[in-house]
């Protein structure tokens, strides 16, 4: 809830994962639980018949069929012309979203430093088991950046809500991600609905989309999920939410500031105001859980103390994610 | 609680305060807090939580704001204290109090305190409750404070039959409190009327002013009236002299118990036989005030032993008939409270003071056989066997009396042969009676020795001049000079003779005498004719005094100088009507008694409580000193001239030692260099001996019942209650605060 006090930013792979953390991760593979047509030849059945080693099917032969397909020894039998079908194998695309906006930046441990390690994890698993693997941060446009650094910044780039690394496979890329990864920096104010606009018009082909965020926009996430949502894309939303955000820490009379507008509400913090903001915010997430069900999205609410492998290894496989 | 009866003494100032803090506190309220900045993640939940929570608008704000409340209230709590809120007893009315606390005998009893354990007097619970009146005081307000001026002003007077003012009036409670604390138990009887003048003459007069001359209206005060507060029992014989002015407010302040019965000595005289001297008798006189029978024992107490018991039954006080009985005739106006005391009277208000009860009376007689002269003390107990103390009033149950030795007086007549006289002293018990021819007398004087006689009755001589004092014109002795008048020698022209003779002159008649004089008491002198008078002058401021007048002069004269006392009788006897009279015989046995008894010690007569001592004491004392009952420091006399001293006015019964260097007289006690007598003092006043406190008191012009226990509560300051209270919100709204912002 709180700015994160001092933080060390990850700079490179073993920051994030560690390498305990990545033996757990091995054995995983992804999952979708809707089977997609892959694009590239990849390890994942596909419902498409293709040339895999695998025997699918018999059909008879239809003019035009590749004549290399014919089963030879059925027409020495029956003296009918069937084609061999095989099973095919495809690819599984994964497309890993971050909220890098400032309210990101907060809690202890700081949240999004738990998205950053979440996405290697998950990354690294699609990686490895030889899926396409997409990442794109949804980071904050920070009007005072200019200011701030004391450097022009990059027009584009700044005015841009999204960036993304894409079409990564294999293990030899894991060390690519990590460094897209620990390059970024979380700040500045988000338009979920402008964010997501763009990734669903930069998009290619279909996959798991997995979106990390604490899903608090002012201007709502229900536009954004819903530009998102449809297409093919099996969506699964982590909100991420630090211990204080459910327990806030603080006492006294108290001028709030939004980290990323500036905007203030003063309180004086008492013990109905607490309740009313827990029950406020529960009332947030289950709204929240609601609209993704209606959406055929899965909806998974971490707190950013819970240990990425046990996040990985257990609740993201019991939600189908992974295998 | 009458809220009418709340006053606020600062009010002015407190609200002030309340015009400055109230807003102030309800402004603080509507302005925004000075809060702390917080960066948190998102602001979208918390302002959801304080818009339910909150409103916006500012009387909304206010709205079901307890803790407002209750600071209102803290606050309401502490200006209502600094406006020092009085509550006032309708008894106090003026701002003046004059504070009477009767010290009187019928004080000292021990009936003050409801609890049996701890005794009190009537004085001790007196002076408490004046210094809780003075306590209830109204003092100046803080703002009046500042302005120097002053709240309530009391005066205290302590009396018994006389009164002293022991502090003016004053607004300080330390002095007033110092005042009461200083008065002490007197052992005299009560009255009230020169304390009630006192208390007028400290008021204030009223001026009148007209043509720029300034004069004082007598019998009436200026200012606010004055509340008159009496501490007593209400046993005031001369209540009805008190007369407070119409305005003037009176509060009767109840002392002890109405039903405290008592019972005391009232008279004791001692009396040794006229015919058998030794005999002596104690008469003693009791009263019973009690309503019931009582029995006690009267103890005969003889030089420090115990010489006779004898128990008295007294009957018990009885309803006094109405008709005539004490009291007051004429219906009174009945005020508690004297502000209705200028008002009519209504008919409720007119009732009559309930009378005394009469008190049951008794009387015992001890003989003994006693020639030396004596001090007794007579003291009354509780019938043996009975247990406890008799009575609640010690004071009359103990009496002190004096008897003279068991002497006869020795008499010389020196006399050329009277038959009146002769005959007249033959019939007197005395030792020894001789005459002495006047030449013999004259050749013993002459010779320097004196006839030994206690008395010597000159009848027409005087001592021969040569051996003449200068003075007196006698030698040293007692000396009842009938016919003759001597001539003192004149000491020069600063002091001339104290008597000069004249001659004789024509015929008389006595026309006045001291009836008053131990010579002349009980003589009837209006009958006696004088044929031949004889005329003599007698200075005034003298050693000489006349004690008897006819319309020529003086005709009985006591000279007294020195060691030297006469009683000089300057006409003929022998042409007068009086030797044929009774009275000649009185004053011939009392005169003798008189010039012969003024040696022996200590009179019968005990004087009364309050009054001065006059004793008399032999030539040649020197170094006088008394020690008063219960005092251990001696205060040093100076004698008179004619050799007595006097002392008093006596507040404490019992016995007073009079120490001087110099010879004894009979019946004193020679103790080395030093001889002492024992003077007793007692009570003896049977209204006093009454005791049972009164509930109503009739002054001369109104009724006035006591007024209620909760008569001097006064003035109840309020704010400690109220800070009290302020202490309470305090901790609640401490407590609300708390809940509130509860984690």
């Amino acid at each position: 809830m709180l700015r994160t006090s001092s933080i060390s930013r990850p700079t490179k792979l073993e920051d994030l994962l560690s390498s305990k953390e990545i033996a757990r991760l091995d054995p995983l593979d992804l999952a979708s639980r809707r089977v997609f047509f892959g694009k590239l030849k990849g390890e994942r059945r596909s419902k498409k018949r293709g040339h895999s080693v695998e025997f699918a099917d018999h059909r008879q032969y239809v003019s035009g069929d590749d004549i290399r397909h014919i089963d030879w020894n059925i027409f020495g039998r029956l003296d009918k012309l069937f084609l061999k079908l095989f099973l095919e194998e495809e690819d599984l695309s994964l497309h890993v979203v971050l909220d890098a906006s400032a309210s990101s930046d907060c809690g202890e441990p700081n949240k999004y430093l738990f998205m950053q390690r979440c996405a290697m994890a998950l990354g690294y698993v699609g990686l490895v088991n030889l899926n396409r693997v997409a990442c794109t941060i949804m980071s904050g446009v920070d009007a005072d950046a200019a200011d701030r650094t004391g450097k022009p910044v990059n027009e584009k780039a700044a005015s841009s809500p999204i960036r993304g690394l894409r079409d990564l496979r294999g293990r030899r890329r894991v060390h690519d991600l990590a460094r897209f990864l620990c390059a970024t920096t979380p700040g500045g104010t988000l338009s979920f609905r402008a964010a997501a606009e763009r990734i669903a018009l930069s998009r290619r082909g279909k996959g798991v989309m997995i979106i990390f965020s604490d899903f608090f926009f002012k201007d709502g996430y229900e536009d954004g999920l819903r530009l998102l949502s449809g297409h093919g894309y099996d969506l699964i939303l982590v909100q991420v939410l630090s211990p204080q955000e459910l327990e806030p820490p603080i006492k006294g009379d108290l001028r709030l500031k939004d980290i990323e507008d500036a905007d203030t509400a003063e309180v004086t913090i008492s013990a109905p105001l607490l309740k009313r903001y827990q029950a406020n915010l529960a009332a947030y997430c289950n709204k929240l859980r609601e609209f993704a069900h209606r959406r055929d999205m899965a909806l998974l609410t971490v707190k950013s103390d819970t240990p990425v492998d046990l996040l990985v290894a257990d609740q993201l496989r019991r939600l189908g994610v992974l295998k | 609680m009458n809220w009418s009866s709340i006053s606020f003494i600062s009010w002015p100032l407190a609200l002030g305060v309340a015009a400055v803090a109230v807003p102030a506190l309800i402004l603080l309220y509507l302005l925004k807090l000075r809060r702390r900045d917080m960066e948190i993640s998102t602001t979208l939940l918390w302002k959801k939580a304080v818009q339910d929570l909150q409103a916006n608008a500012p009387l909304q704000r206010l709205r079901k704001n307890i803790l407002l409340l209750l600071q209102l209230l803290v606050l309401a709590a502490l200006i209502f204290a600094l406006a020092e809120p009085v509550m006032k007893s309708a008894s106090f009315t003026g701002t003046k109090h004059v504070i009477l606390i009767d010290r009187s005998a019928s004080m000292a009893t021990l009936d003050a305190s409801d609890n049996p354990n701890r005794r009190e007097t009537r004085l001790e619970a007196a002076k408490r409750q004046a210094i809780e009146m003075i306590e209830s005081l109204r003092e100046p307000g803080l703002i009046a404070k500042a302005t120097n001026a002053v709240g309530d002003e009391a005066m205290v007077i302590a009396f018994d039959n006389v009164s002293d003012v022991r502090q003016s009036f004053t607004s300080d409670k330390q002095k007033l409190r110092a005042a009461v604390e200083s008065i002490t138990q007197s052992d005299a009887p009560t009255s009230m009327a020169e304390a009630m003048r006192l208390a007028k003459a400290h008021a204030p007069k009223r001026l009148h002013v007209e043509n720029n001359q300034t004069q004082v209206i007598e019998g009436l005060s200026a200012g606010a009236p004055i509340t008159i507060h009496l501490f007593s029992d209400g046993r005031v014989p001369d209540a009805d002299a008190a007369k407070p002015s119409p305005e003037d407010s009176f509060v009767f302040h109840r002392i002890g118990s109405e039903k405290s019965g008592n019972v005391g000595i009232t008279s004791v005289r001692a009396q040794r036989s006229y015919e058998n001297p030794n005999a002596l008798s104690f008469f003693v006189g009791l009263q019973n005030s009690d309503p019931a029978e009582r029995t006690v024992d009267v103890e005969l107490v003889v030089e420090g032993s115990v010489a006779a018991i004898k128990q008295v039954t007294m009957p018990g006080a009885t309803k006094p008939v109405t008709d005539g009985g004490p009291g007051p005739a004429a219906p009174l106006p009945s005020t508690t409270e004297s502000n209705t005391g200028a008002n009519a009277p209504t008919p409720s208000d007119q009732q009559k003071l309930t009378p005394d009860l009469n008190p049951g009376v008794g009387g015992v007689v001890f003989n003994v056989e006693r020639e030396d002269a004596l001090l007794a003390e007579i003291r009354l107990r509780a019938p043996t066997g009975s247990g406890g103390d008799l009575d609640a009033f010690p004071t009359d149950d103990r009496v002190y009396v004096n008897a003279g030795p068991a002497k006869k007086l020795r008499v010389a007549i020196v006399t050329n042969g009277s038959l009146f006289l002769s005959s007249a002293l033959a019939g007197l018990p005395l030792a020894e009676l001789k005459t002495i021819a006047p030449a013999e007398f004259n050749a013993q004087v002459e010779k320097g020795a004196m006839p030994s006689a206690d008395v010597i009755i000159l009848d027409g001589v005087l001592p021969p001049a040569g051996n003449v004092g200068p003075a007196a014109g006698l030698p040293a002795g007692r000396f009842l000079i009938l016919n003759a008048v001597p001539q003192p020698k004149s000491a020069g022209p600063q002091s001339p003779a104290p008597i000069t003779d004249k001659g004789t002159s024509g015929n008389a008649t006595i026309v006045d005498w001291q009836r008053t004089h131990p010579a002349l008491r009980n003589v009837g002198l209006d009958s006696v004719f004088i044929a031949e008078s004889r005329e003599v002058e007698v200075r005034p401021g003298s050693t000489a005094v006349s004690l008897a007048r006819t319309e020529r002069g003086p005709a009985i004269i006591e000279l007294a100088s020195g060691a030297t006392r006469a009683l000089i009788v300057p006409f003929d006897i022998g042409a007068t009507n009086w030797p044929l009279d009774v009275s000649f015989v009185v004053f011939l046995a009392s005169s003798i008694d008189y010039l012969g008894g003024e040696s022996l010690a200590g009179s019968t007569d005990t004087p009364q409580m309050g009054s001065t001592i006059s004793e008399r004491l032999p030539a040649g004392a020197t170094d006088i000193r008394l020690i008063a009952p219960g005092e251990t420091t001696e205060s040093t006399l100076t004698p008179l001239p004619d050799g007595s001293v006097v002392f008093g006015p006596v507040r404490r019964a019992g016995v007073y030692r009079l120490s001087w260097k110099g010879p004894p007289a009979p019946g004193d006690l020679a103790e080395g260099l030093r001889t002492t007598r024992r003077v007793p003092a007692n009570l003896l006043d049977a209204p006093e001996s009454v005791v049972a406190s009164r509930s109503q008191i009739a002054l001369a012009s109104r009724l006035v019942n006591a007024a209620g226990s909760d008569a001097f509560k006064g003035d109840q300051k309020l704010w400690p209650w109220l800070l009290l209270a302020c202490a309470a919100m305090l901790m609640i709204e401490w407590y609300v605060y708390n809940k509130k912002t509860h984690l």
